[in-house]
């Protein structure tokens, strides 16, 4: 049999977070590793590759032919005319070229991003602006939106509640979901003013283009379990600018 | 290794690559070609894991959708383009199981071990490690119980205690005979 190695029970937790039998504390902590860990991800990412192929086992069978335009009217919906990201990309157009004429939430945050942290001293100059990542976040459904603005340059994240409302016994809270992977929290965000969050350094790398923000109601002090266990209620994939 | 197969895939291989990258453009009928050249692999795979049709193509939805807004995240030097798609697609299909609170009715044990039909998609010809001829030795390679644990954790989502539970052993059990099983796929795929 294998030698035992000093590793082979991250292997082994590696395999089995990739495979999805894991629950409880182990999934937990498994859950802990991908995000402190990059090594430990690598390894859950190989492993997902290693077996995807069982998936072949699967026989291939052909769908509906009125199932392609469906899949094309959605996608029509997200990036047509009037489609949230549409409406972002012109957001973002217009946050490029400087140009204050957007929506009051994004003069709002370009005028916090422009202003030195009093905290750390630290700030995006102006004339030599840091990549920053924003996100909209939205939902016709609830009736929530907000934005969301990350600044690598000192793990801030500032967030604008546009629409946000607040109810007894319950907060909001704020999570990042790589892709492919987990939601992980940010934070909790209040309703009303501007409020700036700081990232912890462990998730920092997740904020990078194409991960999603999300927002969901969770019991005051935050989701209990470290998923979120509320309704989300908006939720928007970060861009970079 | 049969040549002509081989350099098959690899063709195959490299048009889906460069579909994705056109799909990170925005191009969508590059999607409709990524689509057209996976849609029966993983809307076979949604239906094995969901065991329903109107589940299955909710999720195909889901899926591709992803796919329209993550191509860009696609990197073709860690793992072939239909691999990452399969990734995508079995996370998206387990998700839907388990949210629906079926994860333990849909695919009992004993059922997870039927053969299917090979495929009639292109797409099985992709990659080393997806050609089906492996893929059938390698689980061949496997005792039973774990072959039979590593199907029901990777189509049903059962976690340890409902596969132990299932099986009728200690958790304890189940474990060895999943890593076990787990380390000889990976030992048989790279070879």
């Amino acid at each position: 049999m294998n030698q035992p190695r000093p590793d082979e029970e991250l292997e082994h937790l590696a395999a089995e977070h990739a495979l999805g039998v894991l629950d409880g504390a182990e999934l937990a902590r498994a859950r802990e590793l991908t995000l402190s860990s990059p090594d430990f991800a690598r390894r859950v990412h190989d492993w997902q590759s290693t077996i995807a192929p069982i998936a072949g086992e699967a026989a291939g069978r052909q769908p509906d032919p009125s199932l392609w335009p469906r899949i094309e009217k959605a996608v029509s919906q997200i990036s047509g005319e009037g489609g949230a990201v549409v409406q972002l990309r012109r957001q973002l157009r217009l946050w490029k070229g400087l140009s204050l004429a957007a929506t009051a939430a994004a003069a709002t945050m370009l005028f916090f991003l422009a202003l030195p942290d009093g905290g750390n001293g630290r700030a995006s100059s102006p004339t030599a602006p840091t990549p920053v990542l924003v996100a909209s976040l939205s939902s016709e459904q609830s009736g929530t939106s907000l934005s969301a603005a990350y600044d690598p340059a000192d793990g801030s994240l500032l967030v604008t509640p546009g629409l946000l409302k607040g109810a007894a016994g319950h907060q909001h809270e704020l999570w990042i979901i790589p892709e492919g992977g987990e939601p992980v929290a940010v934070g909790l965000v209040s309703p009303g003013e501007p409020q700036r969050l700081a990232v912890q350094l462990a998730i920092a790398p997740h904020f990078r283009g194409q991960s999603t923000l999300a927002l969901s109601v969770e019991p005051t002090g935050g989701s209990p379990t470290g998923k979120p266990t509320g309704p989300v209620i908006a939720s928007g994939q970060l861009f970079s600018i | 290794m049969n040549a002509p197969v081989s350099s098959r895939a690899t063709h195959d291989r490299q048009m889906l690559t460069a579909a994705l990258a056109k799909v990170a453009a925005g191009d969508r009928d590059a999607l409709r070609e990524v689509y057209d050249r996976t849609a029966a692999k993983l809307f076979g795979l949604c239906l094995r894991i969901l065991g329903d049709k109107g589940e299955a193509e909710d999720t195909m939805q889901e899926i591709y959708l992803s796919v329209w807004r993550r191509a860009g995240s696609f990197d073709p030097s860690r793992a072939s383009p239909i691999t990452w798609l399969s990734v995508i697609a079995r996370s998206r299909a387990i998700d839907r199981l388990r949210a629906s609170g079926r994860a333990r009715a849909t695919v009992p044990i004993e059922n997870a071990a039927e053969v299917s039909d090979p495929a009639p998609d292109a797409l099985d010809r992709l990659g080393a490690a997806e050609d089906s001829g492996q893929l059938a030795a390698c689980i061949e390679e496997l005792e039973m119980r774990q072959a039979n644990a590593i199907r029901a954790a990777f189509f049903g989502g059962l976690t340890y205690s409902e596969l132990a539970e299932q099986a009728d052993v200690p958790v304890g059990t189940m474990k060895s005979w999943v890593r076990r099983g787990l380390i000889r796929l990976r030992e048989c795929f790279e070879r």
